[in-house]
Order: C-alpha cells, then structure tokens, then sequence
C-alpha cells in the first residue's frame, strides 16, 4: 500500500514514516499542505494521513482542495486539538477517519488497517491491464489466465505500473516507490527486475517479445504499460524502444 | 476576557504538548516491537529528547498558571 504522510513536526514525520514502512507500506513523508497536493497529484496514494497544522496551506485546505479528484485515496486526519466542530468539519470534507494527539502507535497502524480493509471490500482487489490481472489480495498474477510467479519485488513493480495505467514512470520514481532507494541511486535494479517481469509475462503469454508488449520503455524516460494493453502486437507495428538494446542488463548492482 | 485567553493559551499549549507526546508513546512502541536490545536503547535515546520537549511545553504552561495567580 503506498501512503503519504504530510506532518509538519519532522521527529513526527520520520517517526511515523518508519513505523508504517516497518508495516509493509512503500510511504512518503511531506512537511507542508503545498508539497502534499502535488505529491498526492502526481502519485494518487492509497491512503492519507495528514496533519491538520501545516505550513503552506493547512491540513483542511489540503482536504478542501481534494474533494471529489481522490476518491480512491483513504484519509485519515491527525490532529492535536480536541474541538469536535474541527473533526466533524474533516468529516465533511472527506476525511474517513479522525485521530486525537497523542495516540498509540498501534492504534495508528491498527486504524489504517481498517480503512483499508473497508476501502478494499468495495474496491475491485484485481488490477487488470489487457490479459494480464493482478490481485491485490492474493498477490498473485495471471496472463490469459496462466499463473505468473513473481517475487515481492516483482510484484511491487508491476502493481506500481499498472496503477499508473500508461502513465510513464521513470527509473527514480520506481527506485523510490518500489525500493524505497534514493532517486539519485547509482543502480540498474530498476532496469534488471523489468527485465525479469517482461520474462516471466512473455514466458506466459508464448514468447519473450510478449513481455516487452506489456512492459514499454520509454527512451529516455523509462518505463510504463504497453498502449497495446499486454495483447500481442501485430509484425510491423512500430515497437518502442525496448530495454534489452542498450540499457544495463544482468543482475542489479 | 482573561478567562478566555488563558483557554486560548492552554490550547495552543496542548496542541503543542500533543507532538512530543505522540512521538514518545510511538518510538517506544517501534523500539519494543523490534525486541532488539540496540533498538530499545535508540528508542529510549531519541525518547529523552522528546521528554525534553515534553518538559518545555509543560513550563510554559506553569509559567501562564503563575501569571493567572499573580492576577488574581
């Protein structure tokens, strides 16, 4: 699951990006109301959780200015004041939950849990992108529904990308999202592990070549999933650059 | 007109005691579950800076009460 944090108290912040990530999730840490609208713009996370006193536009101007573009995004508000008109305000606004300073770190984690749980029994838990299908819930993968056995890795990756539909996503941002690395990392991994997908997808679907279908790189940009939504490409339609050509394969370094 | 600014402090006061509260109660929480000797003692490390602030905030909100006693 990936999930922002937008908290302006930074030993807050770093606290509870650790405390989530030791949880499983891929999370984000911002310290303003500006920075949290951008980044929510650019990533659209699972879930929320936001601090109500910010710099830069405040925790219910960020909620305001959501209203109605995030539907998908969970929203749990923090907050370090007791008035109830401010949480029934944040509830109106879109807020799924509200949480009183100072809480528990277990019933933080606890109370994510149970949004998420809540958005899942009303969401679709498969991703689906042309023959390939990706269930968020078994974690498991299928091609013309022919099982596809990835690693964790693997599966993070692709679940990033077709989440991102065909939208391109660059190697910092996978190496971020997905390896939680620096973007400025010097490593091929993000290029090795697509490498490695394209193989077990092309393996399902007849051939290597099926793999680069679903996977497209992007020259100079990096990768997203294929416009030809994972179905074969007929010979002769003009083929995006492919990984294998000059980009550093092999194992990751 | 005092008694409500005295709650308008207090409050701002909370609000401001919340933070370090919230990060001492969570970093001992993390530093337990990891159950590793080394993790506890970091814990209990950045926990002390926190009962730092913890303590700061409580200052001045003795400092108002005195003040309110002064007055009265």
């Amino acid at each position: 699951m990936q999930v922002l944090i937008v908290e302006d108290d930074a030993a807050l912040g770093l606290f509870l990006q650790k405390g989530l990530k030791l949880e499983g999730h891929q999370v984000e840490w911002v310290g303003d109301g500006e920075a949290a609208l951008e980044w929510m713009r650019e990533r659209r996370p699972d879930l929320l959780v936001l601090d109500l006193s910010l710099p830069n536009r405040d925790g219910l101007e960020v909620l305001q200015e959501m209203q109605g573009h995030f539907d998908e995004t969970a929203i749990l508000v923090l907050t370090g004041r007791s008035m109830l008109e401010e949480r029934v305000r944040c509830l109106n606004l879109g807020a799924d939950d509200c949480m009183l300073k100072p809480f528990s770190f277990h019933e933080l984690t606890a109370r994510c849990r149970a949004l998420m749980r809540r958005r899942d029994r009303y969401a679709d838990p498969v991703l689906r992108h042309g023959d390939v299908e990706l269930n968020r819930m078994e974690r498991s993968v299928t091609r013309n529904g022919v099982e596809v056995e990835l690693t964790g890795k693997e599966f993070s990756l692709l679940e990033y990308l077709i989440q991102r539909k065909e939208r391109c996503c660059n190697r910092a941002e996978l190496l971020q999202a997905v390896w939680q690395m620096s973007a400025d990392a010097s490593t091929n991994v993000v290029d090795v592990y697509v490498n490695y997908v394209r193989k077990k997808l092309g393996a399902a679907g007849g051939s290597d070549d099926a793999g680069h279908a679903v996977i497209e790189t992007v020259r100079g940009e990096g990768y997203r999933m294929g416009s030809s939504g994972g179905e074969r490409k007929q010979p002769g339609r003009a083929q995006v650059y492919s990984v294998g050509s000059t980009w550093a394969q092999g194992a990751p370094r | 007109m005092v008694v409500q600014n005295l709650a308008e402090q207090m409050d701002d006061l909370l609000h401001a005691l919340c933070q370090p509260l919230t990060v001492l109660q969570c970093r001992l929480a993390l530093g337990e579950l990891s159950g590793e000797a080394s993790a506890m003692r970091v814990a209990i490390s950045e926990a002390l800076g926190e009962c730092a602030r913890v303590n700061e905030r409580v200052g001045a909100m003795r400092e108002i009460l005195q003040t309110v006693e002064r007055e009265r």
